[in-house]
């Protein structure tokens, strides 16, 4: 059955046109504006045709719009751009190029999706996860302190202390949870500030390792740093990078059973410098691996050892690399090994960590908040 | 011996109170003030050795008032030892700035740490040379 398709008249194209919401604005071969709709003419204060696009990449500095336009109608492809304000409104700005069977490319069609109300909301939702974090640290700070306290000053049971202990734990780890968060909302809102500074990597990670010797002296661990460097200068964003380390150390140490070791190596490679951690742990299982930074997942192996993870970590890891121009990556199993009962033995993770050692500033509200880890 | 003068600045009852009884119990005298303004004016009249200064407090915000402790000559020598909830850089920073002599996050602490921070630096105040 051959199909029908009917044109509608161009009175109601251009009803349709100017009930939308959103900008449109039409373009010829000539990247001639043929038609904007109301709003369109509304947010950009253009006229409704006759003009060339320039006047409109001209209130879109910073977008280069001249050249995604050309790219748009070169590759076939609709182009969307980032967020951009004009005025008092947020858009996204989306490229369509129109291409005509037997004409070719007979022009395009931007369209300005107006995100400001979006924007509002986030902003709302971020600013609360700000408010909500720093006054729910008042309270639990005086749960803490006053659980101290009672621990200090009160004679207690074996068991009352215990308690106590854990109260004290709780709190900690509660506190840590709400500073990830915030962490988590400056990240994904885009609005975190990262301020690199001039740091000594070796120096940096070796205060690091030797904060967290006790704990992997608690697990009778060794916890080794193998290094050759001298020094390896960086400008980089400290707690951003520290939090990157800590966690990605911690979880080695966590996973890796009695006995074990964990061995942190660092060296330069061209413009960057490259963090190795390798551990004799659990390992993460093959088919849980393209999962591993998601926010709250958490591998199998992981939770049957440790079951108050939260499944943030690693997650925040790998933003927080991002942040600051870097990547992690990883081998599971470093090792496979014929047991005496014939079947494979496998053991061990290795993390990788690439940072570039000039990171990019970036304005923001806020920065990176510093985390320590809490100990039981 | 005429005990280690210290102001307590801090809106938080509970966590005013166990500092309030830990700095007791170390054999301070422990002054308390609630909100920014009464605060200042505690330390003006009271010419303690040290504040503990909380940041966000009602009336005035604490970086004020350390603004002010540092403007005026009668107070300006007063040590002054911030207590952030949040501890962000840029905080932490301004408060250096502004004068005080080490900042500390609340959250991040047991109170006996605090408690231990406090006797330093008076031991540090009394041996210069160890500064």
């Amino acid at each position: 059955m051959a199909e029908t398709t009917k044109i509608l008249p161009q009175d109601v194209i251009t009803t349709i046109l100017s009930s939308l919401t959103d900008g449109v604005i039409i373009f010829d071969a000539k990247k001639k504006v043929i038609l904007a709709n109301p709003a369109a003419m509304s947010f950009t204060g253009l006229p409704r045709e006759g003009y060339g696009l320039s006047k409109f990449y001209k209130l879109f500095p910073a977008l280069d719009l001249e050249n995604k336009v050309g790219e748009a109608i070169k590759k076939d492809k609709v182009i969307r751009t980032e967020e951009i304000s004009l005025a008092n409104f947020f858009f996204e700005i989306s490229i369509t190029p129109a291409l005509h069977e037997q004409r070719g490319s007979i022009g395009g069609i931007i369209i300005l999706h107006d995100v400001t109300r979006l924007k509002e909301l986030d902003r709302s939702k971020t600013e609360f996860v700000s408010l909500a974090s720093h006054q729910l640290r008042t309270p639990l700070t005086g749960i803490r302190w006053t659980a101290e306290l009672f621990l200090e000053k009160e004679k207690l049971t074996e068991s009352g202390k215990k308690y106590l202990r854990d109260i004290i734990y709780s709190a900690s780890r509660l506190n840590t949870l709400i500073k990830l968060m915030l962490n988590i909302s400056r990240i994904e809102s885009g609005r975190i500030m990262v301020a690199p500074e001039d740091l000594d990597l070796v120096k940096f990670t070796k205060e690091l390792i030797s904060r967290l010797q006790t704990l992997s002296e608690k697990k009778d661990l060794k916890l080794i740093f193998t290094n050759h460097l001298k020094k390896l200068a960086a400008t980089t964003d400290r707690n951003a990078l520290d939090y990157i380390l800590q966690d990605i150390i911690r979880n080695a140490i966590e996973y890796t059973p009695q006995g074990g070791k964990v061995e942190v190596g660092i060296e330069k490679k061209n413009n960057a410098a490259f963090f190795m951690i390798r551990d004799t742990g659990i390992g993460i299982p093959k088919q849980e691996q393209v999962h591993i930074f998601e926010k709250f997942f958490r591998a199998s192996n992981a939770a049957a050892v440790k079951t108050d993870g939260s499944g943030l970590g690693l997650y925040i890891a790998s933003q927080a690399a991002g942040l600051i121009g870097g990547k992690i990556w990883f081998k599971s199993p470093n090792l496979v090994k014929k047991t005496t009962a014939g079947g494979d033995a496998e053991s061990g993770s290795t993390f990788y960590i690439e940072i570039p050692l000039v990171a990019k500033a970036q304005k923001g509200e806020k920065g990176f908040v510093p985390v320590y880890l809490q100990d039981k | 011996m005429e005990k280690i003068k210290i102001v307590i600045v801090e809106d938080d009852e509970v966590l005013a109170k166990v500092l309030y009884t830990e700095l007791f119990d170390a054999g301070f005298d422990a002054l308390q003030a609630f909100d920014g303004e009464s605060g200042l004016e505690m330390v003006k009249s009271k010419h303690p050795d040290l504040v503990l200064l909380d940041l966000v407090l009602p009336k005035k915000h604490g970086f004020e008032v350390l603004e002010e402790l540092k403007k005026f000559p009668g107070t300006k020598a007063i040590p002054v030892i911030v207590l952030t909830m949040l501890g962000e850089d840029d905080d932490i920073k301004k408060g250096l700035r502004l004068g005080a002599d080490d900042y500390i996050v609340k959250s991040d602490h047991p109170v006996g740490e605090i408690i231990e921070k406090v006797q330093h630096f008076f031991a540090k105040e009394s041996h210069p040379q160890a500064k």
